[in-house]
């Protein structure tokens, strides 16, 4: 678990300006996994470049990875230490995986409980194993860390609700009216967030886009950007009744949609409803047009309401996913344990394969063919039998973190001890049955019946 | 239809469903089964989809759906078999009748899920179904032996009855549904003009779309109880002024008026959004006062029988036994 790493920047402690320094291309990632393999000796490694965080995840011998990645931006990005030095952080071991779990269900996010960066970090990993910077132990945590965030979405509130003005807009829009391809859409104004909300429900398949404006010119130049219709705001009356949903947002001192105007369009309409949404201050809709039948109003105030209900919400949900954040980092932590005693398994099978096969081919000299093959398959199931209780209780002393002693007795007790003549059982010595021993630091088991040399020094 | 030979066990709960609620002596060990397994399962499809609109992510739509179909399928059995034993009888009072404006919904529900898109809506259609299936299960014991029976007649071979109750069944069932989608409606009309979040009426279809859908059920249901009418009129013609004053009648001219006024209204755009949906309600309240209301009344479309001893006076059981 100690080799497991992450270090970067992010929203929390470094500014924009810094934070586009480090940024990664997609382009310059097939280098940066090269330089990282080659000279800094990190073999498997994902980058996550977004733009509120740059983050190397790394799983490595290095004990102090921090200088090691400081050194790697400030060459890969010719920067110099001291301009991002001050913000960078570095997380190691367990805190390294709770770390990546939380930022993968976007509990580090600027916006909490935001999905896209569950995506980004998909796509960096993505790119990551296409380049074979990742290996056994990064692939796991990996997928431990989406299946984690899937679970927090799903079973928190922590996604629920919209957190922008426009993106709520639309979701009320949306339980007025399904088929938004056949809806038109008039747009009052040409404010910011008017435009915004109007571009969202593009996105949402919107049909029909009218915009009217108190300068005509600026409304034909917005309409042909967005493949919509032009009228003079003096038309506004006749034109209203066309459409099913109306954003507002002028810069009249006063009422532009009034009541009566609302009233008459929705006898043109024939009862179909209709969704006013009025983002100016002062109000563009008098705020008695939503007591006409089928015509229902929001103004900005209502919609910062819903916003902020739902900010609240998801706050609320904080607690429940570091509870989940926890559990999959103890359950990650002791699935880590008991692969690192496969080696020691492995091991003690091999060998007792080895001195199996030879008592057979000892026997096979003096028995009859098939009474060999009897005696064989006995033995093998009698073996099997014999080691099944002490895998079991092997790879339950790994799991839960038992002291480190009883796996050097179970190599001595099998034959198979790896430690060091006289050593004592240490943290980071004795028995290294752990992935990434081996002698290609992929992650493979060491070859049967030997035991792995240590990688780190004693007491490091 | 003779039911095949039937295991201990299920000879052993027949008689006490039977006894619970007094079913039809004519019913068959086969309908039997089918009936209440259909009941059964509506109940659960109801009781899936409302637990489905509180955790959809613990109670997705498919099972309910699913149980849905099955239970459908079992009345829809029912009813053939019914038909296949009677030869040409298969309705032959109001348990049947509420039996099929039951399948009736849950098929209306099934048939609106294309354009609707979103099958929450079955947590609120579903258990009106099971309720009108139970409510055929209250009114069964008065269904009692076919000899006795006075309750609606009807008669395959004569078409103008036939019409009659197949348009009145196919109407009520279409305004029921349009009934429970109309509530579900008025529910997120409200939260939009309260401008409250609702966890639970998200999941439910878009306002236009409930809208549109109640005009389409009144589209096609108005026609219907029309014909159903006309064809009722045309029935009795013969003894016309006698029926014009029953209160049956009445009603069912007052119930089809205020169907007419909702429809012409809407059309012609002055009966709008809540107040069209709440005359499409208050048209449903009718149909449930011109059917359980009149059918008290001891008569021709009475779903009791006339006056008569009680099953302790005589020593006979529900199903005329002694």
């Amino acid at each position: 678990m100690d080799r497991f790493a992450v270090t970067g920047i992010s929203h929390k402690f470094a500014p924009v300006e810094v934070r586009e320094l480090l940024a990664f291309p997609a382009e310059t990632l097939p280098k940066a996994f090269r330089l990282l393999r080659e000279e800094f000796g990190i073999e498997q490694s994902v980058i996550v470049s977004t733009c509120n965080r740059v983050e190397i995840i790394t799983f490595s011998d290095h004990t102090d990875i921090q200088p090691v990645i400081a050194d790697f931006l400030a060459k890969f990005h010719r920067v110099r230490h001291e301009t991002f030095q001050p913000h960078l952080y570095s997380h190691a071991g367990e805190a390294a995986v709770e770390h990546l779990l939380k930022v993968a269900a976007s509990l580090d996010s600027l916006v909490l409980g935001e999905t896209q960066i569950l995506a980004q970090i998909k796509d960096a990993y993505a790119i990551a194993a296409s380049e074979g910077a990742t290996g056994k132990a990064l692939n796991g945590l990996l997928h431990r860390a989406f299946s984690v965030a899937k679970d927090i979405h799903s079973q928190t509130a922590i996604s629920r609700g919209r957190l922008s003005i426009a993106s709520v807009a639309v979701d009320l829009i949306r339980r007025t009216f399904d088929d938004l391809d056949r809806r038109a859409v008039l747009l009052v104004g040409l404010g910011e967030m008017g435009e915004l909300t109007l571009r969202h429900l593009r996105e949402a398949g919107v049909g029909t886009v009218i915009v009217a404006n108190r300068t005509h010119q600026r409304a034909l130049d917005m309409a042909k950007t967005i493949d919509g219709e032009a009228i003079p705001l003096t038309l506004l009356g006749d034109y209203l009744h066309r459409a099913d949903i109306v954003v507002s947002q002028t810069a009249a001192p006063g009422i532009v949609i009034s009541k009566e105007m609302v009233a008459k369009a929705m006898k043109q309409r024939g009862g179909r409803s209709m969704f006013l949404v009025d983002l100016a201050v002062p109000r563009d809709i008098h705020p008695e047009a939503d007591l006409v039948e089928g015509v229902y109003r929001y103004e900005i105030d209502d919609l910062q309401r819903v916003v902020a209900e739902a900010s609240e919400a998801r706050t609320q949900e904080v607690a429940r996913a570091l509870e989940l954040v926890a559990a999959a980092k103890a359950e990650f932590a002791a699935g880590m344990r008991t692969v690192s005693v496969e080696p020691l398994l492995t091991a003690i099978r091999s060998r007792h394969e080895a001195l199996l096969e030879a008592e057979c081919h000892r026997l096979a000299a003096t028995l009859p063919p098939e009474a060999a093959e009897a005696a064989r398959e006995a033995s093998r199931r009698f073996m099997n039998k014999v080691l099944h209780q002490a895998t079991m209780v092997l790879k339950d002393a790994a799991r839960e973190g038992g002291d480190r002693a009883v796996l050097q007795v179970a190599a001595q007790l099998f034959g198979v001890d790896g430690t060091a003549a006289g050593a004592p059982p240490q943290r980071n010595a004795g028995i290294r049955f752990e992935i990434g021993t081996g002698a290609n630091g992929q992650g493979e088991s060491p070859a049967p019946a030997v035991a792995a040399p240590a990688r780190r020094e004693p007491g490091a | 239809m003779q039911a095949p030979a039937i295991a201990a066990p299920v000879a052993t709960i027949e008689p006490m469903l039977m006894t619970v609620h007094g079913l039809p002596e004519y019913l068959d060990t086969a309908e039997v089964w089918l009936l209440h397994g259909s009941v059964l399962g509506v109940t659960m499809a109801a009781i899936l989809a409302v637990l489905g609109l509180f955790w959809p992510a613990r109670f997705a739509p498919m099972p309910t759906q699913v149980v849905a179909a099955l239970s459908a399928t079992a009345l829809g059995a029912y009813f053939a078999l019914r038909f296949l034993e009677s030869g040409a009888e298969p309705l032959r009072n109001a348990f049947e009748v509420l039996l099929l404006i039951s399948l009736g919904v849950v098929l209306a529900y099934f048939a609106s899920l294309p354009r609707l898109r979103r099958p929450a809506l079955a947590g609120w259609v579903f258990p009106g179904a099971a309720l009108t299936m139970f409510t055929s299960l209250l009114v069964a014991d008065a269904a009692g032996p076919a000899a006795a029976n006075t309750g609606v007649e009807s008669r395959l071979s004569d078409p103008l009855l036939l019409t009659h109750i197949l348009t009145v069944i196919l109407s009520c069932a279409l305004f029921a549904f349009a009934t429970a989608v109309s509530m579900v409606y008025l529910l997120q009309d409200r939260t939009l003009r309260r401008k409250r979040h609702n966890r639970v009426l998200q999941s439910l279809p878009p306002i236009e779309a409930l809208r549109g859908m109640v005009v389409s059920c009144t589209q096609i249901g108005l026609p219907l109880m029309t014909v159903s009418l006309v064809t009722g009129f045309l029935a009795i013609w013969d003894q016309i002024g006698e029926w014009l004053a029953k209160p049956l009648v009445i009603m069912s001219i007052l119930m089809w008026l205020v169907f007419v006024l909702a429809a012409v209204g809407q059309y012609r755009g002055w009966l709008n959004g809540r107040r069209f949906v709440i005359l499409i309600l208050a048209g449903f309240v009718l149909i449930l006062v011109t059917f359980f209301g009149t059918g008290f009344i001891p008569g021709k479309h009475s779903f009791v029988r006339e006056l008569r001893p009680t099953s302790a006076e005589t020593g006979t059981n529900q199903q005329g036994h002694r």
